[in-house]
C-alpha cells in the first residue's frame, strides 16, 4: 500500500509528458494556466447560463460593495414617509417600511451578511462532505466503516431542530459561525453519495495504475478521484448555499436566530405582521426581500449549472477543441442535468 | 400581565417561566386580562335581552369565534392547570366574580351579587341564582374550596386575605384580611380578568389534600361542569364547541345555541378569518392598519386599554446606567411618540408623562400636579437637555459618541425579545434615535428564554422590557408604581435599591427624600382615599425623577367583532368596555342572533 516513491513530482505518470522531457518551467506554467484556467473558463463561458448567473452573482457582490463602502444610506427608522410605495419617490425606489426605513438601504446592507454566510456554510459542507466522503470510499475498510458510521449518526440527528437548538444556545452572530451551524449537519448526506461514487471510481484501471505506481493516497484522491466528482461537487456547493439562504432566511423568519441588524428574513417577518399579505399598500415590504432572496437563489443555480461544463470531459474537450469526434455533435445539451 | 392573544403569549409569571423555558405557557396567564362572563349587576341587564322569552326564541346557530391557545384536542379547562388550559374556552363556561369596565372604570358584579368592605373583612354573597349546569347552587363551600386551592397555588390574593370562612348562609363567603387593605385592591384582585369560579366540588375537593401540582397538573377534559353561559359539549383538533347553558342565571340573554371557537394559529389566520367572513368574533387580535383598512364594513374593531406596554429597561447595577443624569438623558432622546408611530399608529399611545401609571390615567390620577411633572419630550428629541445632563454627569462627545474619562463609548447591548415584531420595530427606532444622539448601542435580539434569563441574572446594560405589569389592576396605581420597583417577573435584575431616595421637591424648590417602596406600601393598607392619593402622586413623582424605568409607549388591545348576521349593541354602549366583549357581550344580551 505504501508508495515505494520518494519525491512524488519527480513521477511523471502522465501520458502526454512523457514523450516531452524538456519543458521548460515557463512552458509548464503556461500549460497549467490553459488546462485549469483559460480552458475551464472558456468552457464556461460559452454557456449562458454560467454568464447570466456570474452577471447575477456579480450584481449580488456589487450591491455587497455599495455597502461596505458606504455608498447607499445605512437603514434606520424614520429616515422616509412612512409606507412609501417603490418608484414613488426615487430617492426611495423600493419604498419603505411601516417604520419608514428605505428598503433600497435594507436589501443592499443585508447583502455582504448574507453573501459570507451562504459561502461560509457552503464552503464547510463540502469541504467536510469531500475529505470523509474520498477518503471513506477510498480507503475502505474500518476507516469507512467509522467515518459512515459516523455520518449516519449525524444524518440520523433531525437537521433543523439541531439547528435551531445550537442557534439559541450559542447565539451566533458572526456570519461565518451562523453559516456553519446551519450546514452543521448538511454534509452528511452529501459526503455519503460521495463515497459510493468513489467505490466506483477507485476501480478504475488508472486509478489501479497510479496505486501500483505507489503514489500516494492523498495524490490519487486529489489528482484521481475529485476531478471526477467535480460536477457533482460543484452542484452540491451551489445547493449547500442555497439551503443556508433559505434556512437563514426561515430562521430570521421565525425569530429563532439572534439578530443586530435588519437582513432579508427579517424584514419579510416585519412585513408579514403587518398586514403586508392582506395589503397592495405594504406588499412591496413583502416583495422586495423576496425579489432578493429569489435572484440570489437563480443566480446559484444558473452558475451551478454553467460551471457542470467545465467539468464534463466530452463538453470540456469539445470547447477546448482537442476532440474531433464531438465537434460535429451539434447537440449542446449533454451536460449533467441538475433539475 | 400580557394579552395572552397576541404575540406575547409568551410571557408567563417568572416561576412558570423558569418551569417551562419560556414556551407556550399562554394557559398560565391568568390575570391577563382576559375575561368576560357575568351578568350585570344586580341582573338588571337581564331585561333588555332581545330574545326575551324562557328559552324557546333561541335560535338554532352558531357564533364563530376562535382560539389560538393551541389544539384543543390537547387542550383542557382547569383554570387552575399551568398548561394547556385555554382561557377562551373557559371564560364561557365559568362565571367570573367581577369585571372591571375600562369604559367607565367602574367594577361590574357577575357572579357576585354584593361585595363589602370592612377593616379587615371582606364579604362576598353569590348570586342566589348562580348555580352548576346539574341545577345545583353553587355554594359557599365551593367558592371556599376554591380559594383554599388558590393559597396552594400562590394566588396574589393570599398576599392580603389571612383565612376564608362561610358567612350567614350558604351563599356568603367571608375573607379575613391579615391588616387593613384598601378595598380597591382586592376589588381588582377579584375582578381579574381570568379569575373564574371553577371549583365545582365531585372534581375538585379531591385536590384540597393534595399538593399544589396535584391541581395544576391536573387536566379536565370529561365530567366538565360549569356555571358559565355556555356548556362545554366536545373539543377535537378543529375546535370547540359550547352550547347554550339553560340554567345559566342570564341564560334568557343568550338567544343562539352554539358558540363554535375554531383553531387558529397565528394572527394571520386570524386575520384572514375576519376578512373572508369565516370568524365572527375574535377575542383580541394585533391587527395592523394596512389589514384594518382592507376588512369589509361588517367588521367592528373594539380598542380596550391593555395597561401595559413597550418601555426600556435599564440596569442600575451599570456603572454608567446606574446614574439618575444618564437616564433622564435617555429619557430626553427618545421621541415616544415617533416610537409609537413606527411600531403602531393605531394601537400605540405614547406615555404623556414618564412614570408608573398607565397613559390614559395619569391626568386623573396626577390631577393638578400632572403639568409639573417632567415629561422628557413626548414628541421631540430633546438633544440639547440630554447633552447638558450628561456633561453634568462627566461626559463628554468626541467622534460622535459620548464616552467617560477613559474614552469609553457610552452604550452597549440593548435587548429586544425575537419574534414580537411590533417590539422589535420600537426597538429599532429607539436605538436609532439614541445612536444619532452619540450613544453606541448595538440591538441584541434574543429568543424569550435567554431574554428573560439575561434580565433575571441582571446581565444586561439595556433593553426593552414592559413598563407596565398590564391587566386592569394595572390602572391602579399601587400595582404598576410598586412593580416598577420590584419588577417580579426578572426577580427584580434591574437592580433597583431599595431605600431612601432624594429627588427634586415636588414644588420646585429644595430637594425631597423619599423612601417609595415603603411609601407606596401604605396605599394597600390604607382606607383613606385622599391619603391614598397623595402616596401615589409622591411615588409617582419620584418614578418621573429617578427613572427606576422608561415608560415609552402603551398598548391598545384590539378586539373584534362583525355585524352582518348578529345584533351588537352601538360603539357607545359601554359594556364594550370589559374585556372581552366576545365574552361578556352574549352573556349580557348584547352581542345577540339576529331573528
Amino acid at each position: 500500500m505504501k508508495p515505494t516513491e520518494t519525491d512524488s513530482t519527480a513521477v511523471d505518470w502522465r501520458g502526454d509528458s512523457a514523450s516531452s522531457p524538456d519543458v521548460t518551467r515557463r512552458e509548464r506554467l503556461k500549460e497549467t494556466y490553459e488546462a485549469r484556467v483559460r480552458t475551464p473558463a472558456l468552457v464556461a463561458w460559452s454557456d449562458w447560463r454560467t454568464r447570466f448567473g456570474l452577471l447575477i452573482i456579480g450584481g449580488y457582490v456589487l450591491m455587497a460593495l455599495v455597502a461596505v463602502l458606504g455608498l447607499w444610506r445605512e437603514p434606520s427608522t424614520s429616515q422616509a414617509p412612512r409606507l412609501l410605495g417603490p418608484f414613488a419617490d426615487m430617492s426611495y425606489p423600493l419604498g419603505t417600511t411601516q417604520s419608514g426605513v428605505d428598503l433600497m438601504a435594507l436589501i443592499i446592507h443585508s447583502t455582504p451578511t448574507i453573501l459570507i454566510l451562504i459561502t461560509a456554510g457552503a464552503v464547510w459542507a463540502t469541504l467536510i462532505a469531500v475529505v470523509i466522503g474520498t477518503v471513506a470510499g477510498y480507503k475502505g475498510g474500518s476507516v469507512d466503516r467509522g467515518l459512515m458510521s459516523f455520518s449516519d449518526l449525524v444524518m440520523a440527528i433531525p437537521g433543523l431542530p439541531l439547528v435551531i437548538i445550537l442557534a439559541v444556545t450559542l447565539n451566533p452572530e458572526n456570519p461565518v459561525v451562523l453559516g456553519v451551524i446551519i450546514n452543521i449537519s448538511y454534509w452528511a448526506g452529501l459526503g455519503r453519495s460521495l463515497r459510493s461514487q468513489v467505490l466506483t471510481i477507485r476501480e478504475n484501471n488508472y486509478v489501479e495504475a497510479s496505486r501500483t505506481m505507489g503514489i500516494s493516497t492523498p495524490r490519487i484522491i486529489v489528482k484521481d478521484i475529485i476531478p471526477n466528482l467535480m460536477p457533482y461537487i460543484t452542484v452540491n456547493f451551489v445547493f449547500a448555499a442555497r439551503y443556508v439562504m433559505f434556512a437563514s432566511v426561515g430562521l430570521y423568519f421565525l425569530g429563532v436566530l439572534p439578530y443586530s441588524a435588519q437582513n432579508w428574513g427579517v424584514t419579510l417577518n416585519f412585513a408579514y405582521s403587518n398586514g403586508a399579505l392582506f395589503s397592495w399598500q405594504a406588499a412591496h415590504w413583502l416583495l422586495a426581500p423576496m425579489i432578493a432572496i429569489m435572484g440570489l437563489s437563480l443566480g446559484l443555480i444558473l452558475l451551478g449549472q454553467g460551471l457542470d461544463r467545465v467539468f464534463n470531459p466530452r463538453v470540456r474537450t469539445r470547447m477546448a477543441g482537442e476532440s474531433k469526434s464531438t465537434v460535429a455533435d451539434d447537440d449542446d445539451d449533454t451536460v449533467t442535468e441538475v433539475f | 400581565m400580557a394579552n395572552p392573544n397576541d404575540d406575547y403569549s409568551d410571557i408567563v409569571s417568572r416561576r412558570q417561566f423558569v418551569a417551562t423555558a419560556g414556551a407556550s405557557g399562554a394557559a398560565a396567564l391568568a390575570g391577563c386580562g382576559g375575561g368576560g362572563s357575568g351578568s350585570g349587576s344586580n341582573g338588571g341587564d337581564g331585561s333588555d335581552g332581545s330574545d326575551g322569552g324562557d328559552g324557546s326564541g333561541v335560535i338554532d346557530t352558531a357564533l364563530v369565534g376562535a382560539t389560538n391557545n393551541g389544539v384543543p384536542s390537547n387542550l383542557h379547562v382547569n383554570p387552575m392547570g399551568t398548561q394547556n388550559y385555554d382561557w377562551i374556552a373557559g371564560n364561557h363556561i365559568f362565571e367570573r366574580f367581577a369585571a372591571y369596565n375600562f369604559s367607565t372604570k367602574e367594577f361590574e358584579l357577575a357572579g357576585l351579587d354584593e361585595w363589602s368592605f370592612e377593616e379587615t373583612t371582606v364579604t362576598l354573597t353569590l348570586r342566589d341564582d348562580l348555580t352548576w349546569d346539574t341545577g345545583d347552587d353553587v355554594t359557599a363551600s365551593d367558592v371556599i374550596r376554591q380559594f383554599r386551592l388558590m393559597e396552594k397555588t400562590g394566588s396574589a390574593l393570599w398576599d392580603y386575605v389571612e383565612s376564608v370562612e362561610q358567612g350567614g348562609d350558604d351563599k356568603t363567603v367571608v375573607l379575613n384580611l391579615a391588616e387593613p387593605t384598601n378595598p380597591e385592591i382586592i376589588k381588582h384582585t377579584l375582578a381579574n380578568g381570568d379569575l373564574r369560579i371553577h371549583a365545582y366540588g365531585p372534581v375538585y375537593e379531591e385536590f384540597v389534600d393534595q399538593d399544589a401540582s396535584a391541581v395544576q397538573e391536573f387536566k379536565w377534559e370529561e365530567d366538565i361542569h360549569g356555571n358559565g353561559p355556555f356548556n362545554f359539549e366536545e373539543k377535537r383538533d378543529q375546535g370547540w364547541t359550547l352550547t347554550r347553558n339553560e340554567s345559566f342565571h342570564s341564560a334568557d340573554n343568550v338567544n343562539f345555541s352554539t358558540y363554535e371557537l375554531l383553531t387558529r394559529t397565528d394572527n394571520t389566520a386570524l386575520q384572514q378569518g375576519l376578512l373572508g367572513g369565516e370568524l365572527d368574533v375574535v377575542t383580541s387580535l394585533f391587527t395592523p392598519p394596512t389589514t384594518v383598512a382592507n376588512f369589509p364594513d361588517r367588521v367592528e374593531e373594539v380598542q380596550l386599554p391593555a395597561k401595559w406596554g413597550y418601555g426600556a429597561l435599564f440596569n442600575h447595577n451599570d456603572e454608567h446606567f446606574g446614574k439618575r443624569e444618564v437616564r433622564q438623558a435617555v429619557a430626553h432622546v427618545i421621541n415616544r411618540q415617533q416610537v409609537a408611530e413606527n411600531a403602531g399608529p393605531r394601537t400605540k399611545d405614547p406615555a404623556p408623562k414618564v412614570t408608573g401609571i398607565a397613559p390614559a390615567d395619569q391626568e386623573t390620577r396626577l390631577g393638578d400636579r400632572f403639568d409639573s411633572f417632567e415629561s422628557y419630550g413626548m414628541d421631540a428629541s430633546q438633544t440639547e437637555e440630554a447633552a447638558s445632563l450628561l456633561r453634568e454627569a462627566g461626559y463628554s462627545k468626541s467622534d460622535g459618541k459620548w464616552r467617560d474619562g477613559d474614552g469609553n463609548a457610552l452604550g452597549g447591548e440593548y435587548l429586544t425579545p425575537a419574534g414580537w415584531t411590533d417590539w422589535t420595530t420600537a426597538t429599532n427606532t429607539v436605538v436609532d434615535q439614541l445612536n444619532s444622539f452619540g450613544f453606541d448601542f448595538d440591538i441584541n435580539s434574543l429568543p424569550i428564554g435567554d431574554f428573560f434569563s439575561r434580565y433575571i441574572e441582571s446581565n444586561f446594560t439595556m433593553g426593552a422590557l414592559y413598563w407596565l405589569p398590564g391587566g386592569a389592576r394595572s390602572s391602579f396605581p399601587y400595582f404598576p408604581l410598586r412593580w416598577q420597583m420590584k419588577i417580579p417577573d426578572i426577580s427584580g435584575g434591574h437592580g433597583f435599591t431599595e431605600g431612601e431616595k432624594t429627588v427634586p421637591a415636588m414644588d420646585g424648590s429644595g430637594e425631597m427624600t423619599i423612601d417609595p417602596l415603603e411609601e407606596i406600601k401604605t396605599v394597600a393598607t390604607t382606607q383613606d382615599e385622599a391619603a391614598a392619593r397623595e402616596t401615589i402622586q409622591r411615588v409617582a413623582w419620584h418614578h418621573n425623577q429617578n427613572i427606576p424605568v422608561l415608560s415609552l409607549v402603551g398598548k391598545v388591545d384590539q378586539s373584534w367583532l362583525t355585524d352582518a348576521d348578529w345584533d351588537v349593541v352601538g360603539p357607545d354602549d359601554p359594556a364594550r368596555g370589559v374585556k372581552w366583549p366576545s365574552h361578556w357581550l352574549p352573556k349580557q344580551g348584547k352581542l345577540s342572533a339576529t331573528e
